[in-house]
């Protein structure tokens, strides 16, 4: 009561003294009407004196009074007689005394409230500090649990223990601001499952909301408002709205079930309560929807993470596959590729199937390239499409949720019916904005793409294409390496065998050299067969690394001649000028050998061979053979422009060597005739320009010292003059002949006896050379010949000159005319050097002259050869023959007048 | 004064016929060989001024002949006398003129005399 105002107070004593003034004005009045009655006068005081105090000590003093008053009224016990100055002074003193007492022990009292009041102010305080403290690490739960839900029931269960409330709740503003739901309580209320929704404006928590300040009401029931918390028999109940800037988040309410007046410390502290919990449900509602963002954004991140990662992963599949072939070059291929492609897709997205497709190299079709998860009667089916409006070139994803409502895909429905294909998903894989295949997924229940689907499928496609693209460029660098290789290898055996070609000119050495360089650079085996004139072949080069196989193969050819009407072989295509490719061996082919042949076959492991023929000016010379076993791998076609390349070049060789060969013997031979010619030229003008000179010399000394030469020289300078001159005739006439008669010319002969004409030859001779003696010796009665008469006499007078110039002085010479079978014969016979039998018939060559007579005397060479063609002219013979016992016999026949 | 001797050198009797009566009438001593050996056998004794020498010859031909006089010591002048490379083989030997045939006698006179000089 001490808190009471002092205006009251006041009032109070003011009411005391007046009741005081009373009861002393009633004194004197009865004192003075005679009736003093002590009692009463005390028990008035006592009465006044209790009153004024109002309190227990009064009450006390007053009931004592009044005791004793009653003891003395009823024992009628005779009181004093007190004076007026008694009774004024009691009437004056007691209320004073009263008073007094009264203040003093309001005093004490007051004290000892003030006293007490202090410390329960120093405990409220240490109890709000605490709470504050509780509040503060509420708060600080608050922003750290931000679990929105858990935060209030932490925060409630706080409220309880701080507060001395059996129960706390908070009520949450609906979204629509229109009602309020309780959230979350703790304490007694907390076992309730309901949370019932409170109008705002209605029952105590609307009013909160409405009024938005604490309100605190010691009995519920006092106020006009319906609450479930009289359901649960709540007394005393305190509220406080949740503002947070000004806004409505909610309220919060505490109950007990004691009637309970809250303090407006508590009051207060519940407010301050309430605010922090506004701002923490703010926070955590913040939060709440930041987390939830969060959330979504950590899940897309995470997928985009996953995406990327995968990408990563790809990419580095990719990288490494890329890396890969620098260095490997034969592990890089499409068949390799695809499977992988297949298995990334299937990390990627979730399908129940899926294929590679690729447009052909036309752009006329797709073919799927590869698959997983389709069927084998599909893949039969649908691997190929070709390309047409309806079924695209595919620029843009193709998503179908269902595929029977895609046009591009009616063509295989009946395929998808089969296989339980229900969605699809073909993702175009491009290249420079073209698109070069399609990713697909296939799905056999309704699938809808989602745009990460599209968005990671497309990456994968794309990745998909340049690695099959880059998988294609490196198969087409790899082939194209391999092709400039093997060509390149082929070039360094050309430049290495056409140098060998050249080598040398006997082509069999040639040839053999270029087998060994061909194995085994080109096959395990090489052979070349050469025709000869006849068109028989002939082996004249066998290669093998192998010394000892070579020597097999050799015996093997003796054992098994090849026939030259082969139908397959060399002879074949020698025949055909076609290349024999048998790029393997089989059984069938073997059926056709000798059993023995096909053993060996077998075990030299013949694999492949190719014939190919080589051919010079259109026709064919020869071939080469190439046969591969264990060493050089089989055979292809690649190999047989090559092969027929080197066959053209080593025909040209062997070409070459032949025409070389016959360049050379016609070069010799005219070699030869060039140096037959000088030397004919030579003899020719020495033969003419002497008796020139002669004849002119002569001449000139007859014309210009004439007169002073004797008679003797003048006359054998005329003689010379004459001599000489027909020297130079009968040379003339020889050359004329030789120049004129070719071996078809035929004389126009004569009847002529052949001994007469003889011996006038032999008659003139003896005259020009009259040192040496000429016998004739003829048989009798023989007939006429057939001749030329002119002409036989220079043939005559050749073999003189001849017999006269390679015979000794003197030894005469001989001259036989006799008969023969049909013919006349005469025979010029000398004792000089002889022939050789390898001279008989070069004797009569133009321009030949023996070694062994050369030095003997000069001449052109051609006597002989004049006497040759004379004779064979007239169409007899003309022959040379050593003598027995030394010398040479020439003879000619003439063929005999036949009888008209 | 002394008259210029000439061997003449020729396997052509004609021919030596010729110039002995040529060489004669210019006021030469002239003495005829059949071939080199015969040639070589008749300078055995002492050098002719003047050898005239024909190239083909039997028996030894005018280059054995040429060769062995200057091997012997010779400084003879030669003039070499063919109807077919006379000036070649004068080169080749190192003779000191050459006459083809057919000549005038005259000019292997005029050349005589040049080689003389």
């Amino acid at each position: 009561m001490g808190a009471l105002p002092a205006a009251g107070r006041l009032a109070r004593y003011a009411a005391a003294l007046a009741i005081v003034a009373a009861a002393i004005g009633v004194s004197v009045a009865v004192w003075h009407t005679g009736a003093t009655n002590t009692l009463f006068l005390l028990l008035a005081g006592a009465a006044l004196a209790a009153w004024a105090t109002g309190r227990g000590p009064g009450l006390l003093a007053a009931s004592v009074t009044v005791g004793t008053a009653l003891v003395f009224r009823f024992a009628e016990w005779e009181l004093p007689d007190v004076d007026a100055l008694s009774i004024a002074l009691f009437v004056v003193v007691t209320p004073v005394i009263a008073f007094i007492t009264a203040s003093l022990r309001e005093s004490l009292t007051r004290a000892q409230d003030a006293e007490r009041e202090a410390v329960r102010a120093q405990g409220i305080a240490q109890r709000t500090v605490a709470r504050l403290r509780g509040v503060e690490s509420i708060t600080d739960t608050a922003l750290s649990l931000l679990q929105l839900e858990e935060l209030l029931h932490e925060l409630l269960n706080r409220i309880c223990e701080s507060l001395g409330t059996d129960t706390a709740s908070v009520f949450l503003v609906s979204e629509d601001g229109t009602e309020l739901r309780e959230y979350s309580s703790a304490g007694l209320r907390e076992q309730l499952n309901e949370h019932p929704l409170v109008p705002i404006g209605r029952g105590f928590a609307g009013r909160v909301a409405v009024e938005r300040r604490a309100i605190a009401v010691e009995d519920l029931h006092a106020i006009e408002v319906v609450s479930t918390l009289l359901r649960e028999r709540m007394m005393s109940v305190m509220g406080a709205p949740l503002l947070y800037r000004d806004r409505l988040v909610g309220v919060l309410t505490a109950a007990t079930v004691q009637r309970r007046s809250f303090s407006p410390e508590e009051l207060r502290l519940f407010s301050l309560v309430a605010d922090r919990m506004a701002r923490a449900i703010d926070h955590a509602q913040l939060f709440t929807r930041m987390q939830s963002t969060s959330d979504e954004l950590r899940a897309a991140l995470a997928e985009r993470d996953e995406v990327i990662a995968r990408n990563d992963e790809i990419q580095a599949e990719l990288t490494l596959l890329v890396e890969a072939s620098g260095g490997l070059i034969e592990s890089l291929d499409i068949d390799k590729m695809l499977p992988r492609i297949l298995h990334l897709s299937s990390d990627v997205l979730q399908a129940d199937a899926y294929a590679v497709w690729s447009v052909n190299a036309d752009g006329s079709a797709w073919d799927m390239r590869a698959s997983a998860g389709l069927s084998p009667e599909y893949l039969r089916q649908f691997a190929r499409i070709a390309v047409t409006p309806d079924t695209m070139r595919l620029p843009q994803p193709l998503a179908a949720r269902d595929v029977s409502e895609h046009d591009a895909l009616k063509e295989r429905l009946a395929g998808y019916r089969r296989e339980g294909i229900r969605s699809l998903l073909a993702l175009p894989m491009q290249i420079a904005g073209e698109t070069t295949g399609s990713l697909t997924f296939y799905f056999r229940s309704p699938h809808e793409a989602s745009d990460l689907e599209l968005r990671v499928g497309g990456a994968l496609a794309n990745l998909a294409a340049a690695a099959l693209n880059s998988s294609r460029l490196n198969e087409e660098e790899r082939t194209a390496r391999a092709e400039a290789e093997a060509l390149n290898e082929r070039l360094n055996f050309l430049a290495d065998a056409s140098p060998l070609l050249h080598e040398s000119l006997d082509y069999e050495v040639t040839l053999n050299k270029l087998a060994q360089l061909a194995v085994p650079r080109l096959a395990d085996w090489c052979s070349v067969i050469v025709l000869d004139e006849n068109g028989e072949g002939r082996t004249v080069a066998v290669a093998h690394v192998d010394p000892a196989k070579v020597e097999f193969a050799r015996e093997l050819q003796g054992r098994y001649p090849t026939d030259p009407g082969a139908e397959h072989g060399w002879p074949q295509v020698v025949r055909t000028l076609q290349p024999q490719l048998i790029p393997e061996v089989t059984d069938d082919l073997l059926a056709s050998l000798d059993e023995e042949l096909v053993q060996i076959v077998r075990e030299l492991g013949l694999r492949s061979s190719l014939v190919v023929p080589l051919i010079a000016r259109d026709r064919a010379i020869g071939a080469l053979s190439l046969v591969t076993a264990d060493l050089h791998p089989p055979l292809t076609e690649a190999d047989v422009s090559f092969a027929m390349e080197l066959g053209r070049r080593a025909a040209l060789a062997i070409e070459n060597a032949r025409l070389y060969s016959q360049l050379q013997q016609l070069f010799e031979e005219l070699q030869a005739a060039s140096a037959v010619k000088d030397e004919f030229l030579g003899l020719v003008s020495h033969e003419l320009r002497t008796p020139i000179t002669s004849v002119y010399g002569n001449a000139r000394v007859l014309l210009q010292h004439g007169d002073l030469l004797d008679d003797e020289d003048r006359r054998d300078a005329l003689a010379d003059i004459e001599r000489e001159s027909d020297r130079l005739r009968r040379i003339i006439e020889n050359l004329l002949i030789l120049a004129r008669f070719d071996r078809t010319h035929v004389l126009e002969t004569e009847p002529v006896r052949v001994e007469r004409l003889v011996e006038d030859v032999a008659e003139r001779f003896r005259r020009s050379t009259p040192l040496r003696a000429v016998h004739v010796s003829a048989v009798g009665g023989l007939p006429l010949a057939e001749a030329q008469p002119t002409y036989l006499e220079l043939v005559l007078n050749n073999l003189l000159t001849n017999a006269d110039k390679y015979s000794p002085r003197d030894e005469p010479i001989e001259i036989d005319v006799t008969r023969g079978h049909d013919a006349i014969e005469v025979r010029v016979l000398d004792r000089g050097v002889g022939v050789l039998p390898a001279e008989l018939t070069e004797l009569f060559s133009p321009f030949y002259r023996s070694n062994r007579t050369r030095e003997l005397a000069g001449g052109m060479g051609i006597g002989l050869a004049v006497c040759k063609r004379i004779i064979e002219a007239q169409g007899s013979r003309i022959w040379a023959a050593p003598r027995p016992d030394g010398g040479t016999e020439f003879g000619f026949s003439l063929p005999i007048q036949r009888e008209e | 004064m002394r008259r210029a001797s000439v061997l003449v050198v020729d396997d052509d009797a004609a021919i030596g016929r010729m110039l002995r009566l040529a060489l004669r009438a210019a006021g030469y001593d002239v003495t005829l060989a059949a071939n080199g050996a015969d040639a070589l056998a008749r300078t055995a004794d002492g050098d002719a001024d003047v050898i005239v020498l024909d190239l083909e010859m039997p028996v030894m031909n005018g280059r054995e002949f040429y060769r062995r006089l200057r091997a012997r010591g010779s400084h003879a002048p030669v003039v070499i006398l063919s109807a077919y490379g006379a000036e070649r083989a004068r080169i080749e030997l190192g003779a000191e003129a050459a006459v083809t045939k057919p000549f005038e006698p005259s000019e292997l006179i005029a050349v005589i005399e040049r080689v003389l000089r």
